[in-house]
């Protein structure tokens, strides 16, 4: 079929199609039925050739059409061909993204025989451009949101990147059960949410719509609540500043109620002066200031409260106090929402806060109060930073193919920010870890660091593949995908340096699956490069094998020259001295015969017998090398003559009949003479064996009769009918073979088996037929069919 | 004056016996056993008969034959051989009868009267 449809060409093609990775289906017009299925589609969709032939493909596959699969038919009618991306599902459920080129075969009427599909899996390649465009995307709402918005407008940009990123028909982002704004067209397929948390309260939601009801993989999961993330950061800071607003106001209308608004609120409030002498300040700020109250801050020294800070900005850098927002307004200068970082001098745990300030006016603008709202960010900017850190985590993996050395590079990464101290282990078939890295933060020497029981707790994880989380100083996660575990990733961290929760588990684990994923792609290229390398080495090894034979063919050529030369020296080699010794014996004869004397008689008869033998010996040594022809499947040299049939045959009928007494041997004619270009010596040998046969096959004498035919002007027919044995119906195709003999004869009649194949040789390279049947009255019949001229048969020197 | 036969065949011991034969019917035999020194011969004295073999060293029978005619114009050739398709190369080289070897003396003798008689 596959012959079929690709043109014709044998077996080879077949042949040819099972050595291309790509999937190849052969399948009906009209039924969609899979006719052919190469072991690339074998290997591709997981479907044995034995399970798909019959199946209709699409159902098979479950193909999703860029269409309808009516389009694609319409452009096969049309254009008679098909160019286009499908999307498959295997048999073990899993999808392929395939390129594929489909053909329709017509035949000779121009009617519609088959279509030729050609799938190539693109599937690695399409996840690849999905993660980058993704990366991008994220990256833009990133960017986006750095700009103060309103929520309405944060929730559109985050949901203008989200929707199209995770392929969804619409997204819609609420806030307090309230809509905040909507993108794209809602579908009635499926919803999938995710809560919009900020340190731990959820304040909205953002839902995504789907055409088709679809699950999510790890990736995408976490691109969902990256998103998530972003939108529900940007909402919380857009509330923080209109927050600090409102409370500006409030503060102008009445400071008396400052305290009841503020004292049950998250945020750190307080409240300076023109002079900056600090006014007010809520609980939160004395708490996270590091008093047991507000009054308690209230009463310090502002140099006493200071002395407990470090502070940084966001990129790490000392950061002056003037910078602080409330110190501008201070100054009369505008304030920007600032983040900062600060040490906790007494704990030495470094933490995030983001810091706003607004200045509150009397009706001339001048300045009269400056109210700092600050709100603790520890635990959300180690959400963001480990979201970038996933996100660089994947620009890492998917940058380079050779994922050891990528996962070296992800161990340096994860040492700036998450760990101390990062140490990744590869497993073995036997589960024995070897390590492939480890980084460090510093200068500490990292191996020194590592705790002596870390190595058990590895080897634990290597064979469980569980998660574990030690003392809050260590994550030991199992760098695993579809069940395997190929490895484990350890981060430490120091004496000083942040404290693990169960929560952060989740992002290591994340991690190691991202490592495993990398892991096996790079397996699987390094694989499909080896395919390439061994096909290359095939194609190699095949023009290796057609020089081969061209070489063969070209040995053999010479060889059958050499052997031909020798048939023909050998001929005149051993024939010539025969000719001699029976030249010579003739002519002494001839000279005794003259002399006339009695008493050489006996020498004469001596040379007589010697003439006869040296005849003899020709004939066997003709005999010999007409054999060895036929055994090399060689022409006979025909000496071609005018012969008459009807005298030759007389002839061999006359000289057998010498041999027998109890049959009687007759030439019946039609013609008087029925003349024919023939080698007359070997056909005599023909009819001579035929009649020698029929003589030792008739056991119980009998009549054995050669009749001569010319059934029409250019040839002639000559039976021998005895009346012996006969052959057996089964022997009658094969007696004609070498060395085979009839059943009823072997082991009971004498003979070699060569003599009808010898005959068989002769009358052929006349351009004749021999064929052997059952008698109409018993015995054998043997019928040859001579063309009277030679035509087309081989000729030359 | 008897016939001029000129025998050709590389065999000595054939070359010799249809020598001795013919000169035994009464015939002026020379012999020649390879081509270039048939044409020697027949340079020495034209033979009014040619027995010859067809397969000769240096020169063979077919290259043999259409030299004689080339120089003494038409020349009864008797071929002789002992290869296969012994009639197709008499043909050949124009004979006007051949024997194959191993052949009846007999059957020599016949042909080349009947040559030299121009039958």
């Amino acid at each position: 079929m596959a012959d079929q449809a690709a043109g014709g060409g044998g077996a080879r093609l077949t042949d040819l199609l099972e050595l291309t990775r790509d999937a190849i289906i052969v399948r009906e017009v009209g039924t969609s039925a899979v006719t052919y299925w190469s072991s690339g589609a074998e290997r591709l969709y997981g479907w044995r050739r034995a399970e798909a032939v019959g199946q209709i493909t699409h159902t098979l596959l479950d193909t999703r059409f860029p269409e309808s699969i009516e389009a694609v038919d319409a452009a096969l009618l049309r254009e008679g061909r098909w160019e286009g991306e499908l999307n498959h599902r295997c048999r073990d459920g899993s999808r392929r993204i395939v390129s594929s080129l489909q053909i329709l075969q017509r035949g000779g009427q121009g009617e519609r025989l088959a279509v030729l599909e050609i799938n190539t899996d693109i599937t690695a390649q399409r996840e690849v451009e999905l993660a980058l465009d993704r990366l991008s995307r994220l990256h833009r709402v990133r960017s986006g949101l750095a700009e103060t918005l309103t929520p309405p407008e944060v929730a559109s940009l985050v949901l203008r990147e989200a929707v199209p990123a995770l392929t969804a028909a619409s997204g819609t982002v609420t806030l307090d059960e309230q809509p905040l704004a909507t993108v794209g067209v809602a579908a009635t397929g499926k919803t999938e949410s995710v809560p919009l948390v900020v340190d731990g309260r959820t304040i909205g939601e953002m839902t995504l719509t789907f055409e088709a009801p679809r699950s999510f993989d790890l990736d995408e999961r976490a691109l969902f609540g990256a998103f998530a993330n972003q939108c529900a950061q940007a909402l919380e800071r857009t509330r923080l500043h209109q927050l600090a607003q409102q409370v500006a106001e409030d503060l102008r209308r009445s400071r008396d109620q400052l305290a009841a608004i503020l004292g049950g609120i998250a945020e750190g409030v307080t409240v300076q002066g023109p002079d900056g002498r600090l006014v007010y300040s809520n609980d939160t700020a004395g708490r996270m200031s590091g008093f047991d109250s507000a009054a308690e801050l209230l009463a310090a020294p502002i140099s006493e409260i200071m002395a407990r800070f470090v502070l940084f900005n966001e990129a790490g850098d000392p950061l002056p106090l003037e910078q602080l927002p409330g110190r501008s307004l201070l100054r009369g200068e505008p304030a920007e929402e600032i983040i900062v970082q600060y040490r906790d001098v007494r704990t030495g745990e470094r933490r995030w806060s983001i810091l706003n300030a607004t200045a509150v006016r009397d009706d001339d603008g001048r300045l009269q109060l400056v109210v700092n709202i600050f709100r603790d960010i520890t635990e959300r900017k180690r959400q963001g930073d480990a979201t970038a850190f996933l996100a660089a985590a994947s620009n890492v993996l998917s940058s380079s193919l050779d994922a050891e050395s990528a996962i070296v590079e992800l161990a340096q990464l994860a040492v700036r920010g998450l760990a101390e101290v990062c140490l990744v282990d590869l497993v073995n078939e036997r589960g024995d870890p070897r390590r492939l890295a480890v980084a460090t933060s510093g200068d500490a020497d990292a191996e020194l660091s590592i705790p002596s029981d870390v190595a058990a707790i590895i080897q634990r994880v290597a064979r469980g593949g569980h998660t574990e989380l030690i003392d809050a100083r260590a994550i030991v996660a199992p760098i695993r995908t579809r069940g395997t575990t190929l490895g484990v990733m350890t981060l430490m961290t120091g004496s000083e340096g942040r404290r693990y929760r169960p929560a952060d588990l989740g992002l290591v684990e994340d991690l190691g699956a991202r490592a495993a994923l990398a892991l096996e792609n790079s397996r699987l290229f390094r694989e499909a490069q080896e395919q390439a390398e061994h096909q290359a080495t095939l194609n190699s090894a095949l023009r290796d094998t057609i020089d081969e034979r061209d070489r063969a063919l070209t040995d053999l050529q010479q060889a059958l020259r050499t052997r031909d030369e020798f048939l023909a020296s050998a001929s005149h080699d051993l024939k010539n001295p025969l000719a001699s010794m029976k030249a010579t014996a003739q002519l002494l004869q001839r000279r005794l015969e003259r002399s006339g004397d009695r008493e050489i008689a006996r020498i004469n008869e001596g040379l007589h017998r010697i003439d006869s033998i040296a005849t003899r010996a020709a004939q066997l040594v003709e005999e010999l090398l007409d054999l060895a022809r036929m055994q090399m499947g060689r022409p006979l040299d025909l000496d071609r003559r005018s012969v008459d049939l009807v005298h030759l045959t007389r002839d061999v009928v006359l000289e057998q009949q010498q041999t027998t007494d109890r049959h009687t041997l007759r030439v019946d004619a039609d013609v008087p003479e029925l003349r024919g270009v023939f080698d007359a010596e070997r056909l005599r040998r023909v009819f001579t064996n035929l009649v020698d046969n029929a003589i030792k096959y008739s056991p119980s004498g009998g009549d054995i009769v050669l009749r001569v035919a010319q059934p029409d002007p250019g040839s002639a027919v000559v039976d021998v009918q005895d009346q012996g044995i006969g052959v057996p119906p089964e022997d009658v195709e094969r007696i004609f073979e070498r060395f085979h003999r009839a059943s009823n004869v072997e082991g009971r009649i004498a003979g070699t088996g060569i003599g009808l194949a010898s005959a068989r040789h002769i009358v052929e390279s006349h351009g004749g037929t021999i064929e052997a049947r059952s008698g109409d009255a018993g015995g054998t019949l043997f019928r040859i069919h001579l063309p009277l001229e030679p035509s087309g048969e081989v000729m030359g020197d | 004056m008897p016939p001029r036969i000129l025998v050709v065949d590389d065999d000595t011991d054939m070359r010799q016996t249809m020598g001795e034969l013919l000169r035994e019917e009464g015939m002026a035999v020379e012999t020649a056993s390879d081509g270039r020194e048939a044409l020697e011969r027949a340079q020495e004295q034209v033979p009014e008969l040619v027995v010859l073999d067809i397969t000769l060293p240096i020169l063979d029978g077919f290259e043999v034959a259409a030299r004689l005619r080339q120089q003494y114009g038409p020349l009864p050739i008797l071929a002789v051989t002992a290869d296969g398709r012994a009639a197709a190369k008499a043909e050949r080289v124009g004979a006007y009868a051949y024997l194959r070897k191993p052949f009846e003396l007999d059957d020599l003798v016949a042909l080349v009267k009947r040559g030299l008689a121009g039958i």
